[in-house]
């Protein structure tokens, strides 16, 4: 006996992780997409005239994303314009694999495509990073770098806003992550719906209550074409753990996932904790809360061969790092020994 | 400073050889203690070994020192110790009883009682093993030499105050009315069995039981006179908890649930301090002093990793406390820094089942306003606009028991007038997590009466509110 679709009485074809109902295929596109345009609405998220730049990196959400984006652009008249931007990190056998996916989105949705790489923003390919760092903490370099490369390909392409596909399961997974690492700071960012509002450009999360099921729900159902397959190095992530107790979460109570951004929405900060100062790098004029930022930091090490530099505490490479800019150049930092910094990871 | 003497061990230490004959041939784990370098025999955390005596001092010495940097516990309060028979609550009443005896310098004197809930009615068990267990719980309460007192779980669903059993009493204590009430009535046991059954998750289940243990122990605790009650729940478990409350809804109270002094709730606080030790420096601590823990299964025991969040939690905090050790400081320390939103304390409800403060209908965008959203498009499609086939019941009360009462443009009036408690209520009297936690209890007047008072007395305050609101100054009253 065939179920009926919970809206409109239809021979249902698919469960809803979301809701836990019963649906049929049109039933569900319409769902999915009016829930993201809520969140568009509802978030301000794009003001008319908007340029905005989609991370695309040729995988499930940022496929979804792009589409989504074009379609409800269209369809409510947003009035934004949509560039697709990809970031080449440089990991053969994943990443050149992927980006032939973008290169056809950018013929199927018929948007401009810009693609820019680790290789030319700093002079170094992911592949040649892990070669020297080994294959623990190589995601500190990624992402530090992935965030610049986004911002500053961004600016290129003289774009006001960047859209990231991450969704529900992301930020579920980072609200736990910084409760696990203990990194208060961004335990309180994290779960907004824009961030970097003040210096660097705005960063927004349009699929940030959907369910990553029910991404994959709608691409599979649309037939969008995507690259699948997880990044090579990432097996020894500490995410991982946060990952894998998520996903039993969901099937413990699907609706976890949304009770935890919530949770993590809810969070206040005592007033008198240690909170990081925004200021602007000595070096590159990137936003950063230290005197240099973690990229010029994790460049450096890279560049003079101290590749645990900025990784974990560390007081003595710190301390090596001051002692050789000072002698360059002109800086009047001082970083007394005792100061402990806890660099975080993510 | 603080010394061990045998005679403050449960049990003397000749016995204590003779049942672990192992423990007068100490293995030397290879190092030596970093206080006293005599050969050391357990290590705490990673980078300590101690030696026995050592070990136990240090231990002792963190447990008052929690006391004494948090002040919370004044001179002559009385204090309340929840007693599970566990490792943690053994311990924790070992050190208590050895911190209060005579002959110990101290500037803390505090008037400690102990209770332990029954909870047989969750999981029956067979009768022979059931009075085996009362009978050392029991040893272990009059030993104390407390005011002890036992009382069931069932209790909570009493319409007057609880019942409750005196084991042995303080003779100093002045006799009061209700001094021993002796629990009765298999219809509690029937009510809060019926109560179980109609929740489909286990989940739900844990967490019911322990909100309903805690509102118990707070009734009984006012009852008596307590003004606080001591809980032994470790690091360990805290961080368990956090993570597991997380998990469930409940953020912004967290920091309560883990802190080390909790003021949710009128007149009794709950202070924990167990908290800043791990499980297993709690085990080794037990078994240096020979304490013997009574094992009580409950609904959770045995139970696969999958089987609630709960066990999942523990599961994931174990796994990653025994890979990185720094795990459960870290999650606590996190937990210290959090807060509750303070400019909007005193204008909210306070949840009627976990005395946190109800969540206000929040910013523009909030996971909250998108679940509410995805819910309403349940009911609209424009695919199809005719009609379905069978019109349907677009209120939950009426498809149940078909006593519609017309309205059918969802503002729904048979609640009203039979005075149920629907699922409109509960968003607000409830927080965010004990809504989603009552999604899985079937019919919500399984409650028991005094959280159904509650809650009438609440929308009963908002009529009242809502008649009277334009006159009000400033939004300064309590909700």
């Amino acid at each position: 006996m065939p179920v009926a679709c919970r809206m409109c009485g239809g021979p249902a074809v698919l469960k809803r992780p979301k809701t836990g109902d019963a649906v049929c295929k049109d039933c569900f596109f319409y769902a999915f997409e009016n829930e993201v345009n809520y969140t568009i609405t509802n978030g301000n998220l794009f003001k008319r005239g908007d340029r905005v730049a989609v991370g695309a990196s040729g995988g499930k959400d940022s496929t979804v994303l792009a589409y989504i984006l074009k379609l409800l652009n269209e369809r409510h008249d947003y009035g934004i314009e949509l560039i697709l931007l990809s970031v080449d990190e440089g990991i053969t056998g994943y990443r050149d694999d992927s980006l032939e996916t973008v290169k056809r989105n950018q013929h199927q949705y018929d948007l401009p495509l810009k693609i820019v790489s680790y290789e030319d923003l700093y002079g170094w390919t992911m592949d040649a990073i892990v070669k020297q760092i080994g294959l623990k903490n190589n995601c500190t370099f990624c992402g530090v770098f992935r965030r610049q490369a986004l911002d500053r390909g961004a600016m290129l392409l003289k774009a006001n806003k960047i859209a990231t596909g991450h969704n529900a399961d992301d930020i579920a997974e980072t609200v736990l992550m910084n409760v696990l690492r203990g990194d208060i700071a961004r335990l309180r960012r994290c779960t907004a719906i824009t961030t970097g509002a003040e210096g660097g450009l705005p960063r927004c999360k349009p699929l940030k209550y959907t369910y990553e099921k029910e991404i994959v729900m709608y691409a599979y159902f649309k037939k969008l074409d995507y690259f699948s397959t997880e990044c090579i190095y990432s097996p020894n992530a500490y995410r991982g753990h946060a990952r894998t107790y998520l996903k039993d979460l969901e099937r413990i109570r699907p609706s976890s996932i949304i009770d935890l951004i919530h949770s993590g929405e809810s969070l206040s900060i005592k007033k008198d904790v240690k909170m990081p100062v925004q200021g602007t790098c000595t070096r590159c004029g990137y936003i950063s809360s230290n005197a240099i930022c973690k990229a010029c930091t994790l460049l450096e090490g890279l560049n003079k061969g101290l590749p645990k530099l900025a990784i974990g505490k560390s007081n003595k490479s710190r301390r090596l790092l001051d002692a050789a800019s000072q002698s360059s150049d002109s800086t009047n930092e001082k970083t007394s020994p005792k100061e402990k910094k806890k660099d975080v990871t993510f | 400073m603080c010394q061990i003497t045998s005679q403050n061990d449960v049990i003397p230490k000749e016995d204590c050889r003779l049942r672990y004959p192992y423990l007068s041939i100490i293995k030397s784990v290879g190092k030596s203690c970093m206080k006293c370098q005599e050969p050391a025999t357990v290590v705490a955390r990673l980078h300590d070994p101690f030696c026995r005596n050592c070990f136990l001092v240090y231990f002792t010495h963190r447990f008052r020192a929690t006391f004494g940097k948090s002040k919370a516990v004044r001179n002559g309060e009385k204090v309340l110790i929840a007693f599970s028979g566990g490792h943690s609550s053994c311990t924790m009443l070992h050190l208590v009883k050895e911190g209060l005896a005579e002959g110990v310098h101290k500037k803390l004197r505090y008037q400690p009682g102990v209770v332990y809930v029954d909870e047989n009615v969750c999981l029956e068990q067979d009768k022979e093993e059931r009075s085996a267990q009362m009978r050392k719980i029991e040893t272990w309460l009059k030993e104390s030499t407390f005011p002890s007192y036992v009382t069931c779980i069932e209790e909570v669903m009493s319409k007057c105050s609880p019942g409750y059993r005196l084991i042995s009493g303080d003779q100093s204590h002045d006799s009061e009315d209700g001094h021993d009430n002796p629990p009765t009535e298999n219809s509690m046991k029937e009510e809060f069995k019926q109560l179980l059954e109609n929740t489909s998750s286990l989940t739900t289940k844990e967490d019911l039981i322990q909100k309903l243990r805690l509102k118990l122990l707070k009734q009984i605790a006012k009852q008596l006179g307590y003004t606080k009650i001591m809980f032994g729940d470790s690091g360990t478990r805290l961080a368990t908890v956090l993570l597991g409350n997380l998990a469930k809804g409940h953020g912004e109270t967290v920091h309560q649930d883990m802190s080390f002094l909790d003021t949710r709730g009128e007149e009794v606080a709950i202070i924990r301090p167990m908290r800043e030790f791990t499980s297993k420096e709690i085990a080794l601590f037990s078994h240096q002093c020979c304490l013997q823990p009574v094992f009580i299964p409950r609904i959770s025991t045995k139970a696969s990793r999958l089987a609630s969040i709960d066990t999942l939690t523990e599961d994931f905090v174990n796994g990653l406390q025994s890979n990185f050790p720094a795990t459960v400081t870290t999650v606590l320390k996190t937990g210290a820094k959090l807060t509750s939103d303070e400019e909007t304390i005193g204008k909210r409800h306070t949840c009627v089942l976990c005395q946190s403060p109800v969540d206000s209908s929040s910013s523009a965008s909030s996971a909250s306003a998108a679940t509410q959203y995805s819910m309403s498009l349940r009911k609209s499609s424009t695919v199809y606009s005719s009609s379905s086939s069978e019109p349907e019941a677009a209120c939950e009360v009426a498809r149940d028991n078909a006593s519609c009462c017309g309205e059918g443009d969802e503002s729904c009036q048979s609640a009203k007038k039979n005075e149920e408690l629907t699922s409109a209520d509960l968003s607000v009297v409830m927080c965010y997590g004990c809504q989603v936690m009552m999604r899985d209890v079937k019919s919500l007047d399984r409650l028991p009466s005094s959280v159904l008072a509650d809650v009438q007395r609440q929308k009963r305050r908002d009529e009242m509110r809502l008649e009277i609101e334009d006159f009000l100054l400033d939004g300064s009253e309590e909700g």
